[in-house]
């Protein structure tokens, strides 16, 4: 507590600073919604980078939220086990040249979206999709959750654009009318300008956040994205490199690879798709490059119970949507036995509803044994799947393995490691 | 950036600020040698291994150490990384070509004061050391 007060105390001076330096920015840009929201603004952040603005970023990060200023990243951690992160940096970073400020947006609950729209005040925002998801706090369904992102807009009295990517025509026809409705109705205190992004025929899971950009720099900038000079994180010995089209197709695909770990275990971490409707997306398009047999892996988290119960609904409806292709399912984490009861039969004949940290090695002994393919769902913050997820990533890395200790700094000889 | 930051300028003329690079690729390391001078810090020194950036901390206590993800000799950045925080305590930040998400984990669990990405312009070196600078001003 001692330690608290005075931080909370740096946190509201902190506050202050931003938010009349942040007004200052010329062009200032929410992102929000509910998949793909770190995406959009890194891809957004080179974009612009590459045209030559100066552009501070803001994204919340797996581990830490992460701060990028003109192709630098900084990190923001906690200070002394607070729960407060060292957001002394963004003030100073404020003091730079600031063309632009792209700003992630958590969906966490209606208030705290409202608060950053209140300091920030966006000209822009940009909706890559809104899904069914955190429906503890932003709604039962999609069009509570969209009227919830709606209410943001209350915190303007002059012109926002809303750049909106949603890809797939049955959600898009539940969201559009919404934001119309709430424009005309507001029409005389704001002027909401809606940006519907076309979709494109085919669906490539995540493809949005690449589009939803193009189409922000393409109405802002009035340049094409394939004709920019691309000085972002082409990286290998590619200085110069020209990003197209292509470039971000291929990340995106590149996103749902199935990986293979040096133990030739293949996996695909589809638990940072958490949201229900993206992962079955996801989850088709990967059974769809294969015709091996799969596993999958989740982890229900207590604090998720919607989350919990809408991927219920999909795991039941599995053998519908995708056919006999799942081969096995483990359940870990709050509320299993009670998924695992309202699954068919077809499904409770295959899934392990019990499962805990220390079945990971059996788990990844039976996915070896019987070539199968291994993906991680639901949730990925969490013990197990961090564990999991660090497993199946040290064995596809050399270095994860080392315990780092230097018997003598005089003699390189006889530093142990792993490397080889 | 055209000047720098527009305040915390006093700091600037203090005694210079002491960077060690540790990198691999010696055209990489001319470069950012260029860029250290170009921005009135001091190069105190040039490593392209872990084990000989060791010693150099030892030697020289710089400020920071630019660390690159690929080293010569039998440690990684990562690695080094790891050493500096067990025994040195000294900021640093890493130089990466590598944007992959899965390395960028494991660089983020090193807590890194920064990491720029390859390919990078001189200003990314001065806008990383002087915000590192402020936030180490600030803690003091």
């Amino acid at each position: 507590m001692n330690e608290f007060v005075p931080l909370l105390d740096n946190r509201v001076r902190d506050v202050k600073k931003f938010r009349e330096k942040i007004r200052q920015i010329p062009m200032r840009v929410i992102v929000e919604g509910t998949r793909g929201k770190s995406s959009t603004v890194r891809i957004l952040e080179e974009m612009m980078r590459g045209l030559g603005k100066k552009t501070f970023a803001k994204v919340t990060g797996e581990q830490t939220p992460l701060l990028i200023y003109n192709g630098v990243v900084i990190p923001l951690y906690r200070k002394h086990h607070s729960v407060l992160l060292d957001y002394e940096t963004i003030p100073t970073i404020l003091n730079f040249d600031v063309d632009a400020v792209v700003i992630e947006n958590q969906a966490i609950t209606p208030y705290t979206m409202r608060y950053l729209h209140q300091i920030v005040k966006p000209q822009h925002v940009i909706i890559p999709n809104i899904r069914v998801d955190h429906n503890e706090t932003l709604g039962t369904d999609l069009e509570e959750m969209t009227h919830n992102f709606v209410n943001n807009y209350r915190t303007t009295t002059s012109k926002i654009h809303v750049y909106y990517g949603e890809p797939l025509e049955e959600i898009r026809k539940v969201v559009l009318p919404i934001l119309s409705e709430f424009a005309e109705k507001h029409s005389e205190k704001m002027n909401l300008h809606i940006i519907k992004i076309p979709p494109r025929s085919g669906y490539l899971c995540g493809i949005e956040n690449y589009l939803v950009d193009k189409y922000f720099i393409e109405y802002n900038f009035g340049i094409k994205i394939d004709e920019v000079e691309y000085v972002g994180p082409a990286r290998s010995k590619n200085m110069g490199n020209t990003i197209n089209e292509a470039e971000y197709v291929r990340r995106t695909e590149n996103n749902l690879k199935i990986r293979k770990n040096s133990q030739g275990i293949r996996y695909l971490n589809l638990a940072k798709v958490n949201d229900p409707y993206s992962f079955l997306q996801a989850l088709s398009y990967v059974i769809g490059q294969t015709e091996d047999p799969v596993a999958l892996v989740g982890y229900f988290r207590p604090d998720r119970v919607g989350r919990t119960q809408l991927f219920e609904h999909i795991l039941s409806d599995l053998p519908k949507e995708i056919g006999p292709r799942i081969k096995q399912v483990w359940l870990a984490g709050f509320h299993t036995e009670l998924v695992y009861s309202h699954l068919p039969p077809a499904m409770q004949e295959i899934t392990h509803p019990s499962t805990d940290i220390t079945d990971i090695d059996s788990i990844l002994s039976h996915v070896k044994k019987h070539n199968m393919i291994l993906i991680t769902m639901v949730n990925r913050v969490n013990p197990f799947m961090d564990k999991l997820v660090d497993q199946l990533q040290d064995r596809e890395s050399k270095h994860y393995e080392i315990d780092f200790k230097l018997p003598d700094i005089h003699d390189s000889r006889e530093v142990s490691t792993t490397q080889g | 950036m055209k000047n720098g930051p527009k305040k915390e300028d006093k700091a600037d003329h203090r005694k210079p600020f002491r960077i060690l690079v540790v990198e691999d690729d010696p055209d990489i390391s001319t470069i950012l040698a260029f860029f250290i001078k170009k921005y009135g810090y001091e190069l105190c020194g040039s490593a392209e291994s872990g084990e000989d950036a060791i010693r150099l901390i030892e030697t020289t206590s710089p400020d920071v150490v630019f660390i690159d993800y690929l080293l010569k000799g039998s440690m990684d950045g990562v690695d080094l990384a790891q050493y500096i925080n067990k025994n040195f305590q000294i900021p640093f930040i890493y130089i990466t070509g590598y944007s992959d998400s899965h390395i960028i984990e494991r660089v983020i669990h090193t807590r890194p004061a920064a990491f720029i990405l390859k390919p990078f312009k001189g200003e990314e070196i001065q806008v990383a050391v002087e915000i590192l600078k402020n936030s180490l001003s600030c803690k003091k």
